[in-house]
């Protein structure tokens, strides 16, 4: 009994040495802080901002790779990194599909470990936080940056590679079936006869961002907590709101996207119908390049062929929207004559996010220790 | 003889008292080297993790850039929140009725297999054999489509007079979870009764007992300690399961702790306190259910039954062994068939949509094609064969030696590398998985393993250690030692007598071993969302991502050709390894 204490004992200590490891470390942060670029590293990205973009290729051939994280759909990612690979021999893409805000968050574990792998982030509101904390290169201007809408203003070194519409999506045949009429408005799924039979994404407060400009935040809370006290099902990507009410394990979808709707309409309209809200509350997707990355020219090449017709040729064919005048949007998605757009807003602060996300997923009762 | 090497040598009059030197070159035999080696490794494996999250809960700013000190209020900030009650009562509740239902479900068809005349009982082994190979991602994604508003499975509920069952709830999370452990708790009953002393039962219907008294005086008691220990061991991985409370317990508003970390950690700022107490917080009531368990000998296989008096009699269970078929065929039904054809519909449409005689016009093998035309995902195929391959083989390699070490040596503290080697049972994969993460980014190591596939094989190997050595130990237990020391005194060395004698008769071990561990870690998905990159994605993480992503239809693509690939990795390894008995 003894010797068998005093082995656990030592497992103890041994366990808190390494421990005593740790928190050795854990207190400087074990890695570089954001913004602590070498000067030489400085000199070089300087050099690279200046370069056009034939003069990056070889740069980015001889660095061979970029990686990308990017909440952009998973299944159209190879489209766009075959594209970009064929437009430049020698440069892989490697893309790393993330959802929510778990792009932010691993590159900023990344930069705190000093070992950074992400060269490009791409998302809706991602790249904005990210620049917020200083872990996004400012000093770049991509070229051909796509003209945003009036009003909208992009922090620096940012530009949109995509916006994305927020449709309310709905299953004809389920909706037929449960003797429901097909929803029209927000306001129609917090009836009680859509009591649990619709879903919400909690995980991201868009529709806040975007309508509350318009429309007044306590309207929009109001209609929320509508929607919150409704039952929805939550579900925790808006992609997945879309392929939900198609394969009929929910009637409707309150927050899902135009471009994923339009697709499994397309596969089958009896399964999958959508209206565009009016006002249309549309995210935009910005796309920067992280700072310190381990591929700066081929990151600055990835960058500016994405937003490049070229690249927005690849992006609209795969259904997706882009803000670019000179590429043609899928007209049953994106026609901002018909439906009146009304934009997130793009230079709002970490801390005014965070509030607002608080807020949205308090009006939904979506639950969490808070801690 | 190796004991022999082991005791001190006791000291001569004539000789000069030993030196420290010498009686340290003493200990440095190489049974003492190998044994500390072992030992480390295996404590850095699993006391990294464990004091990582200890630390990270007890720092104010873990990895943060500025400064940081110890403090409580990381403990404070989340047990006093006003949503942790409701957590943590949600999460006793979900796994205490998971093991409940699994529990007793589980035993009685293992009772129906061991005990009874039930025909077709070899539907139920194989019913519960083959689901141990469908990953959990899977499992649940094939529940969540059949129960649909309109699945198959509510029409048929429906057209039988039974109300719809509503998956995004509690007896959704409940229903599903329970089907894919009660295979676990079959196995473990069927190996309780299989060895159980049935001369007492004998005796009692001898003495004139009804067969409901006999159950009841004997066969309960006997079974209760292993049964309760087996219960808690299904409570213990229960509480750290991940994929159906995220698959089907969020949108329900059913959080539990595991979805709560992955929540934590997925929110910009990252809450690293919260995320860590959390983990203190599952650790904590997985370390004492384990406790529990194997003070009751579950775990182990310590049950108060015997083999002694072992004879295969069988219960005739006369015409309700009809009523008995009928249980073991919708168990087959429930956790085998029905999950495995829904997979297969699924992966045959372009979008889902329930069977009908129109959706078999829309059948096609695009999504497979898709897969084979995706480098993504081909790189993802490939890391998840490499990393459950090196993960198979690295444990079973640490086993063998911790086993050996464990079962025909003597040595002091051997007590500790056991329970060091067992140990993570305890650990949730989602507290290996985040505690690495922070380890790896934290300790000033000389290579940066984040974002590689190491980090993945470590954490895998990690998870996988108890079930190798449950494999090993038990079949070093049945070699007898005789056979090395007729060895040893035929002049062979350690070395030989391992690799001549043990090492093919521990074929069939090792090989259970391998591939189980291999299993273990092909399936995998909750450590490697924490820790895969780009470079090192694997088959989970990119199912999951496309699960959110929508992608259904390629999802149960991808998860079909994943079941083919281990049936096909188990009748492989199984020829070349010879007899498995995976259900040990």
């Amino acid at each position: 009994m003894k010797n068998g204490r005093v082995r656990s004992a030592a497992v103890v200590v041994t366990g808190l040495a390494l421990a005593g490891g740790v928190a050795a470390c854990s207190s400087s942060g074990g890695g570089s802080s954001p913004g602590s670029g070498s000067s030489s590293a400085s000199s070089s990205v300087a050099q690279l901002n200046s370069m056009t973009d034939a003069q990056l290729y070889p740069e980015a051939k001889k660095e061979g790779k970029v990686t990308w994280y990017t909440s952009m759909p998973e299944n159209d990612l190879p489209a766009i990194t075959k594209a970009f690979e064929k437009a430049y021999p020698g440069v892989s893409v490697s893309a790393l599909y993330l959802t929510g805000q778990t792009p932010v968050t691993r590159v900023e574990t990344e930069a705190r470990s000093g070992a950074i792998s992400a060269d490009v982030v791409s998302g809706s509101g991602d790249a904005v936080l990210l620049e917020q904390a200083g872990l996004t290169d400012t000093s770049y201007r991509p070229k051909d940056a796509p003209k945003l809408p009036a009003g909208l203003t992009m922090p620096p070194g940012l530009a949109s590679d995509r916006i994305i519409t927020n449709v309310i999506t709905y299953n004809p045949k389920a909706v037929a079936a449960a003797g429901l009429k097909p929803p029209t408005s927000f306001a129609d799924l917090a009836q009680p006869q859509w009591k649990g039979k619709f879903s919400m994404d909690p995980t991201t407060a868009d529709l806040l961002n975007a309508l509350g400009p318009t429309e007044g935040d306590s309207t929009v809370l109001s209609m929320i907590k509508a929607l919150g006290s409704n039952s929805p099902v939550f579900v925790t990507s808006h992609s997945l709101a879309a392929s939900q009410v198609a394969a009929g394990t929910v009637l409707a979808a309150a927050s899902s996207y135009g471009q994923t709707a339009v697709v499994n309409e397309e596969k089958d309209p009896s399964t999958t119908n959508f209206v565009n809200p009016s006002p249309l509350p549309v995210l935009v997707s910005e796309i920067g390049i992280v700072k310190n990355d381990p591929d700066p020219a081929a990151a600055r090449l990835f960058m500016d062929w994405t937003i490049s017709k070229a690249g927005q040729d690849v992006v609209t064919s795969l259904g997706l929207t882009s803000v670019r005048t000179d590429v043609t949007n899928n007209p049953k998605v994106w026609d901002p004559a018909k439906w009146k757009p009304v934009f997130e807003d793009v230079s709002q602060s970490t801390a005014e996010t965070n509030k607002e996300l608080q807020e949205w997923q308090s009006a939904l009762n979506y639950s969490g220790t808070g801690g | 003889m190796a004991n022999a090497q082991q005791a001190p040598a006791a000291p001569s009059p004539l000789l000069p008292t030993p030196t420290y030197f010498t009686r340290l070159r003493q200990r440095l035999n190489e049974q003492n080297v190998i044994f500390v080696i072992i030992t480390v490794v295996i404590a850095y494996l699993v006391l990294v993790p464990v004091g990582t999250l200890v630390v990270a809960s007890l720092r104010s700013n873990f990895l943060g850039f500025g400064p940081s000190s110890w403090t409580l209020h990381n403990y404070s900030s989340t047990l006093g929140a006003s949503s942790f009650p409701s957590l943590i009562g949600t999460s006793l509740e979900y796994s205490a009725l998971v093991t409940l239902f699994a529990t007793v479900i589980g035993m009685a068809l293992a009772w129906l297999y061991v005990r009874t005349n039930t025909p077709a009982k070899w539907f139920a082994l194989l019913a519960s054999l083959v689901p141990l190979i469908i990953p959990g991602l899977i499992d649940a994604a094939a529940w969540v489509l059949m129960l649909s508003q309109n699945g198959p499975v509510n029409n048929v509920l429906h057209a039988v007079g039974l109300p719809r069952i509503q998956v995004y709830s509690m007896t959704g999370m409940v229903l599903v979870q329970t089907l894919h452990t009660i295979p676990l708790a079959f196995l473990m009953g069927m190996s309780m009764m299989g060895s159980m002393d049935r001369s007492l039962e004998e005796a009692a219907a001898a003495s004139g007992a009804a067969p409901h008294r006999t159950l009841r005086s004997i066969v309960f008691p006997l079974l209760r300690p292993g049964v309760l220990g087996a219960a808690l061991l299904i409570f213990v991985l229960t509480i750290s399961s991940f994929e159906v409370p995220q698959l089907i317990g969020v949108p329900a508003h059913e959080w539990v702790i595991t979805t709560e970390i992955y929540n934590a950690t997925s929110q910009y700022p990252v809450k690293y306190g919260t995320v860590a107490v959390l983990g203190m917080v599952v650790l904590v009531i997985a370390l004492l259910g384990l406790y529990l368990s194997r003070r009751l000998g579950g775990m182990t296989g310590r049950e108060t039954v015997t083999g002694k008096g072992f004879r295969p009699t069988t219960i005739d269970l006369g015409r309700w062994r009809w009523a008995s078929l009928v249980l073991v065929v919708l168990f087959g039904l429930a956790s085998l068939v029905l999950p495995v054809l829904a997979l297969i519909w699924s992966s045959l449409l372009p979008v889902y949509q329930n069977p009908s005689g129109a959706a078999l016009h829309e059948l096609t093998l695009s999504n497979y094609t898709a897969i084979f035309n995706t480098p993504t995902t081909l790189n993802a195929a490939e890391n998840t064969v490499i990393i459950s391959v090196l993960t198979g083989a690295i444990t079973t390699l640490i086993c063998v030696v911790a086993a050996y070490l464990l079962v025909k040596t003597k040595l002091r503290g051997r007590r500790v590398l056991e329970f060091l080697a067992t140990a993570p049972v305890a650990l949730p994969s989602v507290i290996i998985g985040v505690s690495l993460l922070y380890w790896y980014l934290a300790a000033p190591l000389p290579v940066h393993l984040y974002g590689s596939v190491t980090i993945l094989v470590i954490a895998f190997v990690t998870g996988a250690l108890p079930f190798g050595l449950r494999f090993i130990e038990p079949a070093f237990s049945q070699i007898s030692t005789e056979l090395e020391e007729a060895a040893a005194n035929s002049g062979a060395t350690r070395f030989q007598v391992f690799t001549r004698i043990y090492l093919p008769l521990l074929r069939p071990a090792l090989t259970a071993a391998f591939l189980y561990c291999f299993i273990i870690a092909f399936k995998e998905l909750t450590s490697a969302l924490f820790l895969y990159s780009a470079k090192s994605n694997v088959l989970a993480v990119s199912m999951y991502s496309m699960w959110l992503d929508g992608s259904y239809t390629t999802v149960c693509a991808i998860g079909v050709l994943m079941i083919a690939v281990l049936v096909i990795a188990v009748i492989l390894v199984r020829k070349l390894g010879g007899s498995i008995h995976m259900a040990r």
